[in-house]
């Protein structure tokens, strides 16, 4: 299967399902929302964001953790305490993600 | 196995490297898997059959505040492996061989564990051994002995062996076996007779801990299904780095020490994870749970053991 057959594939199931996309963040520009890490919970759990907006997650706990979506369509780097990530969501949709190392930990973003 | 004194290439030391852990030694004997405190009841070891030393959460790379040496410790637990009049005849490693597998964990790792004096080692990966994308390291190094996708059976004297990967699939806030293992799971035994003894061994919990904490597996009901049928069934686990024991009929839960850090008791904090005790104390909440066996006479006794002693 060519790339563009592949990526028109991916792209019409993603319309199906109603999934929001994301892509990582390199500017600041736009609105801004945080979760905190924190005592293994992501705070807010559940967060309603603009399309458009950069999602920076904080961690402020002494454990290491990640930002991995459900179907590891993106996974943060392992971040240690007082370190951040960034995504901005630019679909409409909702993103739920956990934590690989501890997997109780778990989070969600709609994009509205 | 290699002498002390041989030159062993790195693959060679894990082929033929003496494995062991800061924890229970089995023995098994008349068939029903009993375990004892390392360095403690050793003139009493020479039972019929065979031992072997589970080992879990080793955490090599780790060097916070819960314990910045993990290396220290873990050469501390191997040396009283090493001392045992009673060579094992190889280790589990229930998960979690490297913290993050971060560049040069595993690589300390092997240096330290091939002083070990065991035949060989059976892992099974813990959800730290996945990080950075590690499990194709993790593969190559400890779990060669494990089919594709980290789970493994084997017999020793007798026993049938069975090593699960609970790590790489969840389901909620759980990890899972998934259908795939199952069904492997279900056909492995399905050819092993009732009289049969098994030893299941898996990183997380397959007896639900704490789910809260994700100390637990989704599924592991089934499983537990497919092992009814057996007389005797020990489940040996990792991940809550505290010793813990549950008996359900036929079936002994038991969970290992860390070598590393230890964690709180279930629902004791806030949330899990590396628990900072005094400098003076990590190595009595390093150690583990002595198990004494009574041959062929109810379920085993547990009693606390450390590093310290």
């Amino acid at each position: 299967m060519n790339v563009k057959r592949r990526t028109l594939l991916l792209a019409g199931a993603a319309l199906v399902a109603g999934a929001a996309t994301s892509k990582a963040a390199d500017d600041t520009s736009g609105d801004k929302q945080v979760v905190v890490i924190d005592n293994h919970a992501y705070l807010p759990p559940d967060l309603e964001v603009k399309v458009g907006t950069v999602v920076q997650w904080v961690n402020q706990d002494g454990d290491e953790h990640d930002v991995t979506e459900n179907k590891k369509a993106f996974r943060s780097p392992i971040l240690d305490k007082g370190e951040e990530w960034k995504r901005l969501f630019d679909q409409p949709g909702t993103v739920e993600y956990y934590c690989s190392l501890h997997p109780h930990m778990i989070g969600k973003i709609r994009v509205v | 196995m290699a002498k002390d004194d041989e030159q062993v290439t790195r693959r060679g030391a894990l082929e033929c490297m003496a494995w062991a852990a800061g924890g229970l030694v089995w023995t098994v004997s008349g068939g029903i898997p009993t375990s004892r405190l390392l360095g403690v009841g050793e003139a009493h070891a020479a039972t019929p059959g065979f031992s072997f030393v589970q080992m879990s959460d080793t955490h090599v790379g780790y060097n916070k505040e819960a314990n910045p040496d993990v290396t220290a410790t873990l050469r501390e637990a191997i040396a009283k492996v090493n001392g045992l009049q009673t060579r094992p005849a190889f280790v589990l490693h229930t998960g979690d061989v490297t913290h993050l597998s971060q560049a040069g964990s595993h690589e300390v790792a092997v240096d330290v564990l091939k002083t070990l004096k065991v035949d060989h080692m059976h892992a099974v990966p813990g959800e730290h051994d996945l990080a950075n994308d590690g499990y194709a390291r993790w593969k190559d190094l400890w779990g060669r002995q494990t089919g594709e996708k980290g789970w493994v059976s084997f017999d020793q004297g007798g026993v049938h062996f069975v090593g699960l990967n609970n790590v790489s699939e969840r389901s909620g806030k759980l990890g899972a076996l998934g259908t795939e293992q199952l069904e492997w799971l279900e056909k492995d035994l399905s050819t092993r007779s009732a009289s049969t003894p098994i030893v299941v061994f898996a990183h997380v919990p397959l007896w639900s801990v704490y789910p809260d904490w994700g100390w637990a597996t989704a599924d592991s009901e089934r499983a537990m299904t497919a092992l009814k049928k057996f007389g005797s069934v020990t489940v040996l686990n990792g991940h809550i780095h505290q010793t813990l024991q549950k008996v359900e009929g036929k079936v002994a839960f038991h969970t290992a020490s860390s070598t590393a850090f230890p964690q709180p008791a279930p629902g004791s904090t806030a949330a899990p994870g590396p628990m900072t005790v005094p400098a003076d104390k990590l190595k009595s909440v390093l150690g583990v749970t002595q198990v004494n066996f009574v041959p062929n006479k109810g379920p085993l006794a547990i009693v606390d053991h450390s590093l310290a002693t």
